[in-house]
């Protein structure tokens, strides 16, 4: 049996809407760090968790935004991020925190063909 | 075949608590293996002791008590996700906290990991 399993994780809610963005990467993380090969899907409000400048102090929830900086120590084999949603909300790649891989809708059935484990949040 | 579950959602919030747990009973029916479910978000609230609904309703936790007695199963509660809502042990029988490690395990063991509620 293969041991390292293809991971993909596909991010679909605000970042502050409730705990459930961070919850998800927690879960990525700990994949990734045993070894399992993991990518990244953002697509629907998913788009807003990797904003720049987040700053929810205000509502008193934690910043998000330094998690996503630590994947540069971990290896993610993909980051995706579905053009439709980021058009739809007005959000440009220069917008974004993380340099990510720019997908249309059509090509998400390729990658989810190819993946062992699908985490859809 | 080798099988892990995560459940994402509270019982008798949503139908995925007990669609999980009669999908684990069909699957050990058919000769497969479950390796592990594991507790994941508001799913933590499964473990829950002192659950007691009415009579007349299905009693979520104990189901998964159940399942986990007759089994030896491992009915896994994330523990940083369950500290986060205040659940701690002691909880309902056959669960226990412990950490996002032993998900990876499970899934490092199994064919297929099926996730359950959160959309």
């Amino acid at each position: 049996m293969k041991q390292n399993k293809t991971c993909l994780f596909i991010n679909r809610r605000s970042p502050y809407g409730s705990s459930r963005a961070q919850e998800a990467l927690d879960m990525a993380f700990a994949l990734s760090a045993f070894e399992h090969k993991v990518s990244l899907v953002f697509m629907d409000d998913g788009v807003l968790q990797i904003l720049r400048d987040q700053d929810p102090s205000e509502i008193g929830m934690k910043n998000i935004s330094p998690a996503f900086r630590a994947w540069e120590d971990y290896e993610i084999e993909h980051i995706y991020v579905e053009k439709k949603s980021l058009d739809m909300r007005g959000i440009k790649k220069s917008d974004l925190l993380i340099e990510a891989e720019i997908i249309e809708s059509d090509q998400l059935g390729k990658i989810l063909n190819k993946q062992d484990f699908i985490f859809n949040d | 075949m080798k099988f892990t579950i995560i459940v994402n959602d509270a019982p008798y919030q949503s139908q995925s608590a007990d669609t999980a747990c009669k999908f684990a009973h069909a699957l050990l029916d058919e000769g497969h293996e479950l390796t592990q479910v594991f507790f994941y978000f508001d799913g933590v609230w499964n473990a829950l002791a002192d659950a007691e609904p009415p009579q007349d309703d299905r009693h979520v936790v104990d189901n998964w008590s159940k399942l986990a007695l007759k089994n030896e199963l491992e009915l896994i509660v994330c523990s940083t996700v369950a500290m986060r809502r205040g659940v701690s042990e002691p909880l309902a029988a056959g669960f226990r906290l412990d950490t996002l490690g032993r998900l990876t395990e499970a899934v490092t063991m199994s064919d297929r990991v099926i996730t359950f509620g959160g959309s």
